[in-house]
């Protein structure tokens, strides 16, 4: 008689929703929200962006929604992501351009945080080649004593 | 800086023309001047309300001025028949507000669904027992496996904002358009220290929330095509795409016993066990590889600490490489090019 | 490492091999010499002529007798190879499952069938809302119970009565002495042949044909027999 495992669980399933995400172009970050001080200096920049180039910006990236924020304080950038994570980048005194770039750094992001892999190759599928067995070894080119 | 507000103001109505994103909110109240309060408050208070009294239909241009919904539909690369306001339709749940809800696009998208999932699961896999297959079924399309597609792959948001936030952020009503919107279960009862756990009606689980939008969306992308084609499609790069190890899900109470029913039945020899080879049968850790054999057909091969452990593990491995097999290139009856493969005969009974 | 012993020889084929283990593990090959009829006795092996007869008294076998009603019914059009009539008219409780039974077929049939009753509800029935219509579809008709009705299990017990196909279906009651379709099983067996015909044409033909004979057989108005007159009645 065959039955279902009980251990098995749907959650098997959910591993390799990022990796699909990343094949159907669907961006990882899904808002970025853009927080300036309306007259601190250390703005400056921030709010350059904001008025020269964020709706260019924001027409090229379509499948993320910018929000902006007036805040009191340094400028910060925050990216928010699928998975439930947030990243925040403190831009206080960059220019126009540096902003840009790290803008992009947010929307590149997977919104993971960042670890170290163990081993050249991750991968849910099992290895073709099998793992190898000494019993299965041709008996006449074994090891013997 | 008045200047700097101006150029914000006067951007955003061409940015949402153009069903571009954004949406200001602000932390103080400071620039919000009366009027606009009080109409902000009243017109919060009249959506937010869960009352099924309001009947509201959202326009496509309420929809449009959405960033979320824009948002959502650009991610998801919804075609342009796939309206907006459709779109926030499959966000509000039945429980929720507003004359239109998701029912009913919900029900045209659990049978797209459990059609193609089955389809294509009985093409790759024709000898699957009935109750692995449904389990697997389940797997992809469960409440639970649809709603972290919704929540962790497509990023769909609740709307959860207290109704007094949204009025001191001063966030426009169609905001939460691109939210889901549905019912909670409300956990208060008025004994102190008690929390409830049954529903009232109305009253539905996040996770079912979120598999109904899933569902609809799906719905609603057949309805607004007509396509299914495209909705085929769709489910093949959203639901089936994700990996499941059907291997793992098998368990057998007698393998032995039902692969010799297996073999009798398919007019196969008695299955044989046989030792292929053995590793310190008196030591602490023997090792014993054993075949099963129906006559010179070696039908599957395993180890194990002990013979017996060894000729069961070797059992499982045949049954599991019988009832996994997998046709090369398999097509499924929606295919265009389709040809009958195997027909499955069905399980094995002990 | 100085255990690993030399096991095999290799003249030998490689089936023939492996050592003989100890008799514990071995299942000699056995044969039935002997098959019982009459009364069931305990570890007797019983005679196929025995037992192989539908509740309605038909031998179960390829002939024209068995098939002959479903041939009829599926006509030219929709015409299957007779192993997998005679597969699509068995239940799994028949014989105790050695059979080949349509359970798996009748699953495909079943999400293929709801599939095709909610396109038919949505297309052809009127919308009785019609701010809810997406594309001119009656979205607000899902879900009613005149569509869930359609492909109800009672429903389909009438269609396969109305195209005669109850006396050739090969089955168990769960007692023989039960009358009753709803408690003997009947209702729910004929809801899998139906199922079943569907999945054995939509495995054989093809998607296109599948939905052919749904929309022309089972889902047709100006057929008598077909499931959304009998819904009606």
């Amino acid at each position: 008689m065959v039955s279902v495992h009980s251990s098995y669980q749907y959650v098997k399933l959910c591993f390799l929703g990022n990796i699909i995400s990343y094949i159907l172009t669907i961006p990882q970050c899904k808002r970025i929200i853009l927080q300036f001080d309306k007259t601190g200096g250390s703005s400056k920049g921030l709010r350059e962006f904001l008025r020269r180039r964020l709706e260019n910006y924001a027409t090229s990236n379509p499948k993320i929604e910018f929000k902006i924020i007036e805040k009191a304080g340094h400028p910060v950038i925050k990216g928010e992501y699928i998975n439930g994570r947030e990243k925040a980048i403190c831009i206080r005194n960059l220019n126009i351009d540096i902003i840009q770039q790290k803008l992009n750094l947010l929307r590149e992001s997977s919104g993971a945080q960042l670890t170290r892999t163990k081993g050249k190759v991750t991968s849910l599928n099992e290895s073709i080649r099998g793992i190898w067995s000494p019993l299965h070894v041709d008996p006449k080119n074994r090891h013997k004593i | 800086m008045n200047r700097i507000r101006n150029s914000l103001v006067l951007s955003k109505p061409f940015i949402n023309q153009s069903s571009k994103l954004i949406h200001k909110s602000f932390s103080t109240t400071r620039f919000v001047n009366q009027t606009t309060t009080q109409e902000s408050l009243n017109t919060t208070q009249t959506t937010s309300s869960s009352s099924a009294s309001n009947s509201k239909i959202i326009t496509e241009e309420e929809a449009s001025k959405s960033a979320l919904l824009v948002s959502l539909h650009r991610r998801l690369n919804l075609p342009k028949e796939f309206k907006l306001s459709t779109l926030a339709r499959c966000l509000t749940c039945r429980s929720s507000q507003g004359k239109l809800n998701n029912y009913g696009l919900n029900i045209l998208g659990k049978n797209f669904l459990s059609y193609y999932v089955s389809e294509n699961l009985l093409a790759t896999y024709p000898r699957l027992p009935t109750i692995i297959l449904n389990s697997a079924i389940d797997s992809y399309i469960s409440n639970e496996s649809l709603a972290s597609i919704g929540e962790h792959s497509w990023g769909i948001e609740v709307d959860q904002t207290p109704i007094l936030q949204k009025f001191l952020r001063e966030e426009p009503i169609e905001y939460s358009y691109g939210k889901l919107r549905f019912l909670p279960v409300n956990p208060k009862t008025n004994e102190k220290g008690v929390t409830k756990i049954t529903k009232n009606a109305g009253e539905i689980d996040p996770t079912v929330a979120y598999s109904l939008s899933v569902r609809s969306i799906i719905g609603a992308l057949y309805a607004s095509t007509k396509s299914e084609t495209l909705t085929k499609k769709f489910i093949y790069d959203h639901i089936l795409s994700r990996k499941l190890d059907i291997s793992t899900m098998f368990e057998f109470e007698q393998p032995t016993r039902e692969l010799s029913r297996l073999c009798k039945r398919e007019g196969f020899e008695v299955p044989i066990a046989r030792l292929l080879a053995e590793n310190g049968r008196l030591t602490k850790k023997p090792v014993f590889v054993v075949g099963v054999f129906s006559g010179e057909n070696k039908l599957g091969e395993s180890y194990g600490s002990s013979l017996k452990e060894a000729k069961i593990r070797a059992s499982v491995d045949a049954l599991k490489k019988w009832y996994l097999y997998k046709p090369l290139n398999p097509k499924v009856p929606s295919d265009e090019d389709y040809q009958p493969g195997l027909i499955d005969h069905g399980i094995v009974i002990v | 490492m100085n255990s690993i012993r030399k096991l095999i020889t290799t003249q030998v084929p490689l089936a023939q091999r492996a050592l003989r283990p100890s008799s514990s593990i071995i299942s000699q090959s056995r044969s039935v010499v002997y098959l019982h009829k009459g009364p069931r006795v305990r570890g007797l092996v019983r005679d196929e002529e025995d037992y192989m007869y539908s509740p309605s008294g038909k031998k179960y076998g390829l002939n024209q007798e068995n098939l002959q009603s479903l041939k009829e019914f599926l006509g030219k059009e929709y015409e299957l190879p007779d192993e997998l009539s005679l597969q699509i008219l068995t239940h799994k409780s028949f014989a105790h499952g050695i059979k080949p039974f349509n359970e798996k077929l009748s699953i495909l049939g079943s999400h293929f069938l709801k599939n095709r009753a909610s396109l038919y509800t949505i297309h052809k029935q009127e919308s009785k809302d019609v701010d809810a219509d997406i594309n001119g579809l009656s979205i607000s008709q899902l879900g009613s119970l005149t569509s869930r009705n359609i492909t109800s299990s009672e429903i389909l017990y009438a269609f396969i009565k109305k195209n005669n196909l109850t006396d050739v279906i090969f089955w168990k009651k769960r007692d023989a002495l039960l009358t009753d379709p709803s408690k003997s099983g009947e209702i729910k067996v004929s809801d899998g042949v139906v199922k079943a015909i569907i999945g054995a044409i939509l495995s054989h033909h093809g998607k296109v044909k599948a939905e052919k004979f749904i929309d022309d057989v089972l889902l047709n108005s100006s057929n008598e027999k077909s499931l959304v007159n009998l819904s009606q009645n």
